[in-house]
Order: C-alpha cells, then sequence, then structure tokens
C-alpha cells in the first residue's frame, strides 16, 4: 500500500511538471500572499519581508523588525505543501532579511534558506542582493545543494512611478550529480501609485528556458486595516487575488492563483511588525 | 530648426542620422554609447563631456584639436564661440548646450529590451563613485540559458598626470594596424574626417561585443618624455587552436553550455604604447606580446606599430608601419588638406597576406586579410553657398590569389554625394558604384564574358522641417547589380515623420520595396531607440510600418518603444514578421 501511494504521488509529480512548463527542480519560491494576489509580482511596491529573496532591494524600505509565516497548497494538493518564515530587522543602515522556506513533502523536499539586503544607496535608488542556498532531498536518493544569487534595483523616477527589475539566479547555479540547472529569471515592471490608497504594477517575467510571462495586479486599501488585491498572470492565464488584514501590528494574509489545467493554489500567512 | 528639438535630437542615433550618414555605415556602438552619455548625463558642455566627445570617431581632427583644448579650459562652454567648429561639431555642441537631463546626476542605469524570435536584455549603467567612474554592462542574447551570458565592468579613475582603469579596457593608437575599436571604419562618403583620425588612447570597454575587450588593467601616464600607457590583460573566449596554429574565435555571442561544444581559448596580453605629441606633430609605437592557451596548444605571437602625423598649415600627414603575427606586415599612409569650404583625402593602405596583430582593424575592403590587400582610397568635399559635394573612389586589390594561375581580385568603388541645405528643407542626392573581379577570373583569358560583378546605388533623400514639431522625410532609393549577363534591380522608397509634442516624440515611417534579389538589396534606417542605429535590410519584396513613442522626462527618466511590422510583399496585409523594444534610462 505503501509503495502505491508512492508511486501515485511520483506520477502525479510527472503529470505537473509535464503540464507546466517548470523546471524539475526549485520552481517554487517563497512569495507573499500579497505579491500572489497582485499577478505572482514580486516587484511591487507593497513590500513583505518573504519577497527579500527574489526583490531583495525593496527591504531598503522596511525599517522596522518583521516576521511573518506562510504555509498553503499548489493547485490544492496536499503533497505540494510550501512553508516559509521570515524575519526583518534594519542594521548596519540597510534591511536585513533571513528566511526559510519549503516545498514538497516527506519523499520530495525542496528547501531554501536565503540571506537578504538592500539597501539605498541615494535618495531614490534602492539595490538589493540575496544568496540562497538551495537543497533537494529525495527519500532514498539522498540530497543535494547548489548556492544562488539574486540581485535587484527599485528607482523611483518621480512621485507615483517605480521601475523595478531583479536578476534570479545570475550565477547560473546548478544542482546534484547531473548539473541540472536551476531556474533563472529576469523580473522587470513598474509600479504606479496613482492615489495613497491604489497600486498597480505592470510587470514581466522570463525564466530563461522558456518564453516570457506578461503580469498584471492592482490593490486597493479599502480600510486602513484592510487590502484586496487581484491580478493576471499569461503564458498560461492565471487569475490572482489576495486580502489582507492587520489588527493592531498583527497581519493575516491570503492569496490565491488559478491555473488553467490544475486548478487553485492557496497562500495563507501571518505576520508581526513591531513599531 | 532642429536644434530647438532637443527631445527628439538628443540620441546618438538621430544626431548621426541628421547628418546624412548612409544606412550601410551605422557609428559603432562604442560612439553610440558615448554620445548617449554625453547627452544624457546631464553635465551639458562640461569639461567631461567635451573629453568624452573627443572620443567620438565622426569629428575630425581639427575638432578634437578643439574638443581637447576647451576640455582643459576653466570655461568649456564658451567652446561655442570658436569659429573653426566643424558645422557637424557645432550643431552637437547646440543641441548639448540643452541637455535632455537638467541636472547633474550621478547615478544612470539603463535597460533595453528587444525582440525579434526571443528577447535580447542589456544592462548598462554608469555609477561616479568618489572621483571614480564605474561602468557596468551585463547581456543576455536570445534564446541563451544565462540570465547574464555576457558581463563587463570597469572602474576608471584620473588623477594628476594619471590614469587608470581597471577591469574592461580597449587602447586606441595609430590608425588601425594594432590596436583599435571592434569595426573597422569603412570606404564612403562620410570617411574623410574620421580617416586621419589616430586613436584617443586608453578607453573603457563599453561595446557589447564579445571579443575585442582587454580585461585586466592599464594606466596611461603623462611625462616629459611622453605619455606611456601599459595595459596587462587576461581574457577566456569560446575558441580553439586549430592543428596549423590558426587561432579560431566563435564570435556570435552565443555560448554553448558544454565545454565539448564550445571549448575555452584563454589570452594573455601585454602592451605598452608610448606616444608624443609636439607642435604640430604626433608620434608614437606599440607593442602587444600575446599568450594564447587552447585545449591542447599554446601560442606566442608579438606585433606593434610605429606611427606619425604631421601636420602643417592646412595639410596632413600621416602613416602607421605594423609588423604582425608571422612576420606579416601592413602600411598605411595618407595626405590630407582642409580649408573651411574644401576638404581632400588620399589614403594608400597595404596588408601582407595573413597580416594580422593584437587587435588589428583597419580600414579595409575585405574583413579576411588571408590573401592580403592594398588600395587607394581619395575623398573631396567642397562648399558654397548651400551647397555640398562629396566624390569619393577607392581602388582596391587582393595582393595574392588562392589558386595558381588566377588573378588576384580587384576593383574599385566610387561615389558622389550632392547635399542642397535650404532654411527648412535639405536635399540629398547620391550615387554610387562598385565593381569586382569575380574570384575564378582567369588573369591571361580574354573573354567577351563579364567577369565581374558590379552594383550601383542611388539615393534621393529630400528632409523638410514643416514646423518645430514636425519633420518629415521622404527617401527613395534603386539598386543595380550585375553579375555575369544577369542584372538584378532592387527599389525601394520611405515616408517617415517626426512629431514632438512637449515632452512626446514620435516616429513612424512607411516603408515598401520591390527588390529582386538579395544582391540588389536595399536598406533604410529602422526606427531606433537610444543607443541603437539599425537600419533594416530589404532583399525581397517587402513592405513595412515601423512606430517609436519616446517620454522623455527631463530631469529623471527616459523611456521609449519601438514596434515595426514587415510584409513579405507590396501589400501591407497578411502575415507580418515583428520587432520590438523597449528601453528606460534612469538618472538619480
Amino acid at each position: 500500500m505503501f509503495l502505491l501511494r508512492r508511486y501515485i504521488i511520483k506520477f502525479s509529480y510527472l503529470l505537473i511538471f509535464a503540464i507546466n512548463p517548470i523546471h524539475a527542480a526549485f520552481d517554487h519560491f517563497p512569495s507573499s500572499p500579497q505579491s500572489i494576489g497582485m499577478g505572482h509580482l514580486v516587484l511591487t511596491s507593497n513590500v513583505h519581508p518573504t519577497d527579500g529573496l527574489r526583490f531583495p532591494s525593496a527591504l531598503a524600505r522596511m525599517k522596522s523588525l518583521e516576521g511573518s509565516i506562510l504555509w498553503g497548497n499548489r493547485y490544492g494538493i496536499k503533497d505540494l505543501g510550501h512553508q516559509s518564515a521570515s524575519v526583518n530587522i534594519f542594521a548596519f543602515d540597510m534591511g536585513l532579511n533571513f528566511g526559510y522556506s519549503q516545498f514538497g513533502n516527506s519523499l520530495y523536499r525542496e528547501s531554501i534558506t536565503y540571506l537578504a539586503a538592500g539597501k539605498s544607496i541615494k535618495e531614490r535608488i534602492n539595490l538589493g542582493i540575496s544568496i540562497a542556498g538551495y537543497n533537494l532531498s529525495i527519500k532514498d536518493y539522498g540530497s543535494a545543494t547548489a548556492l544562488g544569487i539574486t540581485t535587484s534595483w527599485q528607482i523611483q523616477l518621480n512621485d507615483f512611478l517605480n521601475w523595478s527589475g531583479s536578476l534570479q539566479n545570475l550565477n547560473a547555479p546548478t544542482i546534484g550529480a547531473s548539473s541540472d540547472p536551476l531556474p533563472q529569471i529576469i523580473h522587470t515592471g513598474m509600479s504606479l501609485v496613482p492615489y495613497t490608497n491604489v497600486t498597480t504594477v505592470f510587470g514581466w517575467e522570463q525564466d530563461t528556458e522558456y518564453s516570457g510571462r506578461f503580469k498584471f495586479g492592482t490593490a486597493y486599501q479599502v480600510f486602513p486595516w484592510m487590502d484586496i488585491s487581484a491580478g493576471f498572470v499569461s503564458n498560461p492565464g492565471q487569475g490572482t487575488g489576495g486580502i489582507s488584514i492587520h489588527i493592531n501590528n498583527f497581519g493575516i494574509y491570503y492569496g490565491t492563483s488559478t491555473h488553467p489545467e490544475l486548478g487553485l493554489s492557496h497562500w495563507f500567512g501571518m505576520g508581526y511588525v513591531a513599531e | 530648426m532642429l536644434l530647438n528639438n532637443p527631445v527628439r535630437s538628443q540620441s546618438g542615433s538621430n544626431i548621426v542620422v541628421d547628418f546624412g550618414r548612409d544606412e550601410e555605415d551605422p557609428l559603432p556602438e562604442e560612439d553610440l554609447i558615448l554620445l548617449n552619455d554625453v547627452f544624457l548625463n546631464g553635465n551639458g558642455l562640461s569639461k567631461l563631456n567635451l573629453l568624452n566627445l573627443s572620443r567620438v570617431s565622426i569629428f575630425s581632427e581639427e575638432d578634437v584639436s578643439i574638443l581637447s583644448t576647451y576640455s582643459l579650459s576653466p570655461d568649456p562652454t564658451s567652446i561655442l564661440l570658436n569659429k573653426a567648429l566643424s558645422r557637424e561639431l557645432k550643431s552637437v555642441l547646440e543641441r548639448l548646450k540643452t541637455p535632455a537631463i537638467n541636472s547633474v546626476r550621478s547615478v544612470h542605469l539603463e535597460q533595453m529590451m528587444t525582440l525579434s524570435d526571443d528577447i535580447r536584455y542589456r544592462w548598462k549603467g554608469i555609477v561616479d563613485v568618489g572621483g571614480s567612474q564605474v561602468g557596468f554592462i551585463l547581456e543576455r542574447d536570445p534564446t541563451e540559458r544565462n540570465v547574464i551570458d555576457y558581463g563587463s565592468i570597469y572602474i576608471e579613475r584620473e588623477s594628476g598626470s594619471m590614469r587608470w582603469i581597471i577591469g574592461d579596457h580597449q587602447i586606441l593608437a595609430g590608425y588601425g594596424l594594432s590596436v583599435w575599436r571592434n569595426s573597422s571604419t569603412r570606404r564612403g562618403f562620410d570617411v574623410l574626417s574620421s580617416l586621419q583620425r589616430s586613436g584617443s588612447g586608453l578607453k573603457p570597454y563599453r561595446s557589447s561585443h564579445e571579443f575585442w575587450k582587454i580585461r585586466g588593467a592599464a594606466v596611461t601616464i603623462n611625462s616629459s618624455v611622453g605619455d606611456w600607457t601599459i595595459s596587462l590583460g587576461h581574457n577566456s573566449w569560446d575558441g580553439t587552436i586549430d592543428s596549423t596554429g590558426i587561432i579560431k574565435v566563435n564570435e556570435t555571442g552565443m555560448h554553448p553550455l558544454t565545454k565539448l561544444s564550445s571549448p575555452i581559448l584563454d589570452e594573455s596580453s601585454f602592451t605598452v604604447v608610448w606616444s608624443r605629441k609636439l607642435e604640430g606633430l604626433a608620434f608614437g609605437t606599440v607593442y602587444s606580446k600575446t599568450w594564447w592557451t587552447g585545449d591542447f596548444d599554446k601560442l606566442r605571437r608579438e606585433s606593434g606599430s610605429i606611427y606619425l602625423s604631421k601636420k602643417l598649415n592646412a595639410s596632413h600627414f600621416f602613416t602607421e608601419v605594423a609588423i604582425g603575427y608571422h612576420n606579416s606586415f601592413g602600411a598605411i599612409a595618407g595626405y590630407g588638406f582642409s580649408f573651411k569650404n574644401l576638404r581632400y583625402l588620399i589614403h594608400g593602405r597595404y596588408y601582407s597576406r595573413g597580416f594580422e596583430s593584437f587587435r588589428a582593424n583597419p580600414v579595409s575592403e575585405w574583413s579576411s586579410r588571408d590573401e592580403g590587400e592594398r588600395g587607394v582610397f581619395q575623398s573631396l568635399k567642397f562648399r558654397w553657398s548651400q551647397n555640398t559635394i562629396v566624390f569619393y573612389g577607392d581602388l582596391y586589390g587582393r595582393i595574392q590569389s588562392d589558386l595558381n594561375m588566377v588573378s588576384p581580385v580587384n576593383g574599385f568603388e566610387t561615389g558622389i554625394r550632392w547635399i542642397f541645405k535650404q532654411k527648412r528643407a535639405k536635399t540629398r542626392l547620391q550615387w554610387s558604384s562598385e565593381r569586382k573581379t569575380v574570384e575564378d577570373d582567369p588573369g591571361f583569358l580574354l573573354s567577351s564574358d563579364n567577369h565581374y560583378t558590379s552594383k550601383q546605388t542611388f539615393k534621393y533623400v529630400y528632409d523638410f522641417q514643416v514646423n518645430p514639431s514636425i519633420k518629415m522625410r521622404f527617401q527613395a532609393q534603386q539598386t543595380t547589380a550585375q553579375s555575369a549577363e544577369i542584372i538584378l534591380i532592387g527599389q525601394g522608397a520611405t515616408a517617415r515623420i517626426w512629431l514632438n509634442l512637449n515632452r512626446w516624440v514620435f516616429e513612424m515611417d512607411l516603408v515598401g520595396a520591390k527588390v529582386e534579389d538579395f544582391d540588389s538589396r536595399v536598406y533604410f534606417w529602422d526606427v531606433n531607440l537610444p543607443g541603437e542605429m539599425r537600419s533594416t535590410m530589404y532583399s525581397q519584396d517587402a513592405s513595412s510600418i515601423g512606430l517609436k513613442i519616446v517620454y522623455n522626462k527631463r530631469g529623471r527618466w527616459y523611456s521609449g518603444v519601438r514596434y515595426r511590422m514587415k510584409w513579405d510583399g507590396l501589400s501591407l496585409s497578411g502575415n507580418f514578421s515583428p520587432s520590438a523594444g523597449i528601453f528606460i534610462s534612469a538618472s538619480v
């Protein structure tokens, strides 16, 4: 029975990886429910510590102690569960972020441990860098590790427009004895804040193995204690949505994303911000 | 009128297109990058910008001398009062007086994305850090797996009599026989000035061309006995040394990820240049030693040259003689005179069979010098009233042919251009012709058959400034190619309009081409974003529409997008091939 379950799980991985044009490993990165709700865009100006791995320059604007935990399932499949935790502090005149994320189940697990830093080098420009240790563990097969470096920038063009970008895994990391390449991803986009309670982001993301994806998302602060967001991603077409509720220093977050073949994915989270 | 439109005119490519440069002869990328930096750094007519302009290859020796003088002056803006400035330089300086960025910025970042089959990404930046300039360029070519398939960085600093660069650099000395930029000067209407230019010395390497840089460290020291430049470099290239000792480098810029398909060739180099400038006299010498290590072989090569330039009143004599690898040698010599309305140049070249040296890229008909080359180029330019006439002619030939009993290939190229300027309009009319013997033409055989290929190009360009906001261009050209008994004709026409609305610039063109074959292809300028200078080739019946929109927020950022649709045939219907680009530059 146990063997049968194992085969079913492995088959489900093969099915998912065959349908979805993703790498064999580390397609899933820790993302905040807010960025998921805004069209899977990490380049938003609504920064969250969990996004420090992929968009570390935003950490320059996070000047308080913050922490969060996130969890959920991809496509509603329990064995594609993900959990992450991150802590942000401001020290040495820069935002520093430590985090851990894991994805999979007890048979197949991807984990990422990362350190990220973001700093303002001038009044309107932030630069950031993150270093991630990737670990892939398959029960009875062993494990492998790799190191990835990501850099990003964020430039305030005027009072309501920001240009951002990120080059993920720019050191071309590979993993395992067969040196399988990890995803290398280019992100670039513009975030627009036409009103104080509205943020809109247009972005372009290209995994260098595949054609690019256009992303769009917008967030609206309905009340001082509640934000809602919605977005769209092309290739394949996905709709996204999210909600965040802030009670005193605590936050509760939810993000969701559709998929044309594989159904809904969910991200839940809780966080704390020290004033 | 154009001078009143700083937004439209302030990019290197637009400036040079305004000068009437031919589509077949775009500026080298290094020049475009320099011009863009000059216009976007917000410094206006500063000492630094005058120094940077002196490094741009399109200006004459006289202009360079003026630029260098004013780059040391306490009031560099007074250069505009100098009556000896050429029209071209004066035009650029007038535009520079109103910079695209209205205050000095110390960080400049650019991103360019261009789409044809896949997307090419390029990021470029310059940062002033405590008196040093740090520049970088990162690139991902289409279909490359790595986010950065090419990266280049340099740090440049000047202190007292010394200037040093750590990182990617290049040295330009002499006239191209030893150390030169990655593209040679072409022969044509626009080279009368640039052929007389000697190299401007040590420079940061800013091009995305991967195979011409020197990666390492270099220093220039100015002393009482001349200027010394010393460079140490180490480069790793995709390439091999073949069994005959020939170095083969894959210069496509594409990087196969396996060592089997992409072996590494290491190049270590030592270069020293000594130069001295006296009143009306400049001379110098270059020496390079290079070590290559491939997977199985090692090579060591030496090359060097001596060059001299002598000016006497309006006359200018210059020469360079070089010893290359395998005892090959090359020589060039030129004489020119320059009056305000009359300029002339005669330029001779001789490259022995297999001539090759460290970074040689002299003016030539053939990029390969396996069979050697010799040639004489002449150009004459004169102006009267509103008219400008340019003649050029080039006689050239291989020194040796590959086969016995076969005459080396030879040929000639000539052209005449007439420009008529009115207050709001400019007309350009030009004709050029080239004729070249075919390679298998037996030298002793007298035959009535045509053993040559020939090509004639006729071009008409009419620019009209409707008002300060609108400019239009109409251009028509015909190329006739003949090979043996076959005559092929290519014809094309384009209409283009530029519209300036405050901070917005729109450019749109419509092209139609009726072309019989690749040999009779025609070229038209594409719509180009800042930093680009591309032309589109039409080698069959085709039509296309191009559109560019640029927004310039003076003081902070500059962004633009271009899109072109190209159809087979003249009907502008059915499936089309798209090409697109998006550009953003921010200065903070």
